[in-house]
């Protein structure tokens, strides 16, 4: 407790550093696609003058301070895929300058190779276990079915999957519902389409993406494993255009242009055959339909309020899967979200943002004429969070904000005595954030912050989780290597009722965490280095230690209806992860490995988590070869998995006639005896994907034709046994795929 | 950059040399007697199966053919200071494709669990090896008659309404109408039961019936009478000649399951649904020294009129009178 005020009273008097004021100025702007008007981020600007800069945001937006004022500089911008821009800027006494920068895509044929200094930038920027995600990186990508963000984190190291089948990702031995999904600052709750193959988030719409590994700052909460925030497009800003696109599933129309002083963007997504996933699903048929609908408004008028910029998003996903047979069981979920964003940036250099949201998920199994057990769940948040940044004359920075999230879940199931009943819970959690950044030294970057629960509204003892201090830093050695560390204390009061042996699963209700469980929390330690010695070869070395109590696993000893669903754990994960780039305009190299230990330990027996892998491997290589082609390839090799071993099988008497007329002659059939849980492993994985792209212009249509072949060597990886049968069933064969998007 | 490719590389066929293809899906074999007992409450009649647990390395395990029955074992039910014994027998198994033409199982041909008690029942097999387990059957059912209807259809409303008491609140009931009829079919009358459905669910023209599961804290059941007319209809679909057929009562059967029955059937239908893919399966047994069950189960009788003018709507014959004799 004396540690926790010592370091709030710490954090608060941090500003008073900055009490001082030279003839110094700020320049601040905005970088975008001369193309489409589409914000460009994690761009590099860099004063080579003074060896300083910095990296847009995911808005696209750059601040630089501390710059001495009254004089012009050269200011470099640079980015993969588009031609470096250099302008001059004046920089005034005390002022902030603000310039806004479009940038070009580079033609690949003409264009001479440019290879640029990614890091160059803001070597002290802490940002370790940070991932950045440009979507033009992974459309180039092999893709299973469609070009999929969630399956594209699984070739990240420290990600891992249970298979080729689903698109839950698990992150240095956290669980799935540990992360994090934000569209647009709006909180995902079910991201996934067609039991789980592929997200609801089409490609199309997703303009850049941030994912957190682990010791993500203070202004995020909720999760405590990783975080992943996508921000869609704003749409193109120059001119109108219309895109449709076919995959073997699915068929997919996005509409974008200008309106004054804005844009805006509008997408549909619509699933239209089964017999891809029939590849997927080992060759069951399954009566899947799904869409998802998207749309932004974006809007900055100068003449309303200068320096700001207004967005109203929403965004929908529905899947059904309907039986013709009433005798079989049918599933819906969905997803519902809007959002109103208020950025603002003012002639100081102060930001901030207000973001009004609301998320729905809604999933149900509906018995009809089945004997399944019926099931509906709903979550509805209204959240509305502010953030306020301000950045001092000497580059250090101070960020605060609040979050207000009102949480209504409904869980209606049998209950003890066999009704159907809603346990589903209502509350609302305030929570605040403050954070320091001290970036003043050219070496050294510090982001330390603390997020602080005022109301919760999970039962037990909260009052022990209140603060979650949090600590990033990277500090510059020498040039060219730059150590990185982070801690952080993580809590989580949502949970979902998931087993972790259904690999295949419809639906994992989420729930506020039951009063006869604390919530989960989770603390962080990472440690890391990060080498830039032969431009642009760089290689980030990371190693973690993550240490998990009051882990929710589901309760294996329920029996009725009433019995509890979960029961109290603990786990722990630890690894070492080496990733090694080498990205130019033409040629994108990378190799990541991951050495990973994780734990999980449940009334009282210890045990590997399904997702548990030692040795990870993904090499990934992309070219553009020109002519308006590009080719990929990735490599994907894994450890095997663990399973629980077969012992042996009974006969077992399974009730078929509840009258019991003639039980004794034939109702019987294999029952399998498992041995230690997960001791076992299943062989290695391996699996090489390939994938050729054309761009092309038809007429007045821009085309891009594509085609995947997944597995080219057609490794028999298995995903797992049959319980009842003790069938081996793989994963993903041989497969071909392909893809046609035509742009107006 | 040579140098970090060649390293790599180096490190990956490094990884891929020491992959240990070798896979093995078993562990030790882990051999455990199984018994299933379900004490029935409507007979004298009791079996008991008695097996053992088998490894095979088939890819499945149906294919395993060797039946894997206990035989010479001493088996007897404690139920306060009375005792029972179950004897060694054989019958004829209905299918026959996986373990051939008999079935070992056990039998006591006189008793009839009494309702409420404490039931212990214990095996020593041949080999010494012992089994136990301990239930307790369920109360007897009470019907409500002054709450429940005594005539079809009521005069009262559109529904068929029976109410019982007596039961706990942690078990599973299973309750149904059927309806007792006779039919002439090759030249004599041939006596015939229709089970009347929970209700009908109607889809592109076609009625799908859904009868009851099996359900917790049981104490009423209640139909429409269009549901229940339905049934009527379907007992002669097709036929013409509606004469053929006298329709005499309905009777509802009430199954009470006692605690064990009751959890063993519940983790049964945990595992019900035809999309997730589990990896291990909820099993429930009160079996010491084994695995497998030992319940029982009561189970209650109410006879219900029908009304000779309702009968004749379909164009049956009345079988029986529809006055409460005095």
């Amino acid at each position: 407790m004396h540690l926790r005020k010592f370091f709030l009273t710490f954090l608060f008097l941090l500003p008073l550093l900055n009490l001082h004021s030279q003839n110094i100025g700020t320049l601040r702007g905005l970088v975008t696609d001369s193309t489409n008007g589409e914000v460009l981020a994690f761009c590099n600007v860099y004063i080579k003058s003074l060896n300083t800069g910095a990296t847009t945001d995911s808005r696209g937006y750059f601040i630089i301070s501390s710059i001495p004022s009254e004089k012009t500089y050269d200011v470099t911008f640079s980015y993969v895929g588009y031609k470096s821009k250099v302008i001059s800027a004046y920089i005034g006494k005390n002022k902030v300058t603000h310039i806004d920068i479009a940038l070009t895509p580079a033609v690949y044929e003409t264009d001479k190779i440019e290879v640029i200094g990614k890091n160059e930038a803001q070597e002290n920027n802490p940002d370790i276990g940070l991932e950045k995600i440009v979507m033009k990186q992974i459309e180039v990508l092999p893709k299973g079915i469609e070009t999929d963000i969630l399956k594209s984190l699984q070739f990240l190291p420290g990600v891992r999957s249970t298979g080729d089948i689903s698109a839950k990702y698990y992150v240095r031995g956290g669980s799935n519902n540990q992360n994090l999904i934000l569209l647009d600052g709006i909180e995902l709750y079910n991201p996934f389409h067609a039991l789980g193959l592929f997200s609801v988030i089409d490609a199309e719409i997703i303009n850049n993406a941030e994912f957190y590994k682990g010791g993500f700052p203070a202004e995020f909460g909720g999760r405590i494993s990783s975080v992943l925030s996508i921000i869609s497009k704003d749409g193109n800003r120059n001119n109108y255009s219309a895109k449709a696109g076919l995959s073997y599933l699915s068929g997919k129309l996005i509409v974008e242009g200008p309106i004054p002083n804005g844009s805006f963007y509008i997408s549909g997504r619509k699933s239209y055959s089964t017999s891809m996933i029939k590849k997927f699903y080992n060759e069951e048929k399954i009566p899947f339909d799904f869409y998802d609908a998207a749309f932004k408004i974006n809007y900055s008028d100068p003449d309303f309020i200068k320096g700001s910029k207004i967005t109203l998003n929403g965004f929908f996903s529905d899947d059904k899967l309907i039986n013709e047979d009433p005798y079989i069981e049918n599933f819906k979920w969905n997803n519902e979200l809007f959002g109103f964003h208020w950025f603002q940036v003012g002639d100081s250099p102060l930001f901030f943002d207000i973001n009004l949201s609301y998320s729905h998920f809604l999933g149900e199994i509906i018995p009809n004429l089945s004997s399944v057990r019926p099931l509906k769940n709903e979550i509805t948040d209204f959240s509305i969070k502010s953030n306020y940044t301000y950045v001092y004359e000497n580059n250090n920075e101070i960020g605060f904000g609040i979050h207000i999230k009102d949480i209504k879940t409904k869980y209606i199931s049998e209950n003890s005595i066999g009704l159907m009943t809603d346990v589903g819970k209502n509350g609302t959690i305030i929570s605040a954030f403050a954070k320091y950044k001290f970036m003043q030294f050219e070496n050294l970057g510090i982001d330390l912050g603390t997020r602080v629960n005022l109301t919760r509204i999970v039962g037990g003892k909260t009052g022990s989780n209140t603060f979650e201090p949090r600590i990033s830093m990277n500090y510059s050695l020498f040039p060219g290597c730059i150590l990185k560390a982070a801690y952080g204390l993580y809590i989580q009061d949502l949970t979902t009722i998931a087993d972790e042996e259904q690999i295949i699963t419809l639906l994992e209700p989420w729930i506020v965490t039951p009063d006869y469980l604390q919530p989960e929390k989770a603390i962080h330690y990472i440690l890391g280095v990060e080498l830039n010695f032969f431009n642009p070869l760089q290689l980030i070395v990371e190693t973690y230690y993550k240490d998990i109590s009051n882990l929710h696993a589901i309760n294996k000893n329920k029996i009725l209806p009433g019995d509890r669903d979960l029961v109290d754990g603990k786990g722990k994960s630890y690894g070492v992860e080496f990733s090694l780039k080498y990205p130019t305009n033409f040629i994108n190299l990378s190799a990541a490995y991951s050495l990973a230990w994780a734990y999980k330990e449940v009334e009282g027996w210890k045990y590997y988590p399904k997702y548990d892998s030692k040795h990870t491997v993904n090499l990934l290589f992309d070219i553009n070869i020109g002519y308006g082609f590009h080719m990929s390839s990735i490599w994907t090799f894994s450890s095997g998995l663990p399973f629980t071993q077969i012992s042996g099988y009974f006969d077992k008497f399974i009730i078929e006639d509840p009258y019991f007329k003639d039980y004794t002659y034939g109702t019987c059939y294999p029952f399998t005896l498992f041995g230690d849980r997960n001791i076992g492993r299943l062989p290695t994985y391996h699996r090489l994907d390939l994938s050729l792209i054309k761009k092309f212009e038809f007429a007045f249509l821009k085309c891009e034709a594509g085609i995947s072949i997944l597995n080219v060597y057609d490794r028999k990886n298995i995903f797992y046994y049959k319980i009842d049968t003790g069938e081996r069933v793989n994963m993903l064969p041989f497969l071909l795929t392909g893809t046609l998007s035509i742009e107006i | 950059m040579k140098t970090y490719i060649f390293i790599l590389l180096l490190v990956l066929l490094n990884f891929l040399n020491s992959c240990d293809e070798g896979f093995e899906p078993y562990t030790d074999y882990d051999e455990k007697y199984v018994m299933h007992c379900i004490l029935r409450g409507d007979t004298n009649y009791q079996t008991l199966i008695l097996t053992k647990s088998y490894f095979t390395n088939e890819p499945n395990p149906i294919n395993y053919k060797i039946d894997p029955s206990v035989e010479n074992a001493t088996i007897r039910v404690w139920y306060g200071d009375s005792i029972r014994f179950f004897t060694q027998t054989t019958g004829t198994r209905k299918d026959s494709s996986r373990y051939g033409s008999s079935v070992i199982f056990y039998e006591n041909n006189d008793f009839t669990p009494p309702v409420d008690k404490e039931l212990e029942i214990q095996i020593i097999l041949s080999n010494g090896r012992k089994l136990s387990s301990i239930t307790y059957s369920p109360s007897k059912l009470i019907f409500n008659r002054w709450n429940s209807d005594t005539i079809i259809p009521s005069t009262d409303d559109d529904k068929i309404t029976l109410k019982w008491t007596n039961v706990k609140n942690s078990i599973y009931v299973k309750s149904r109408f059927t309806i007792v009829y006779s039919k002439y079919e090759n030249g004599s009358w041939q006596k015939h039961i229709k089970e009347v459905p929970q209700y009908y669910v109607e889809k592109n023209g076609i009625y799908y019936p859904k009868y009851s599961d099996p359900n917790i804290y049981g104490s009423v059941m209640q139909i429409d009478m269009e549901t229940f007319s339905r049934a009527m209809s379907e007992i002669s679909e097709g036929d013409p000649n509606k004469e053929n057929y006298i329709i005499y009562s309905c009777i509802a059967e009430v199954i009470a399951y006692d605690e064990n029955l009751s959890k063993y059937y519940s983790a049964q239908k945990n595992s019900l649904n035809n999309y997730t893919i589990n990896l291990n399966r909820s099993n429930f047994t009160n079996i010491n020294g084994g695995t497998g069950i030992f319940c029982s189960y009561s189970v209650g009788y109410y006879f219900i009129r029908l009304r000779h003018s309702y009968i004749n709507s379909f164009g049956y014959i009345p079988g029986i009178s529809d006055v409460k004799p005095k």
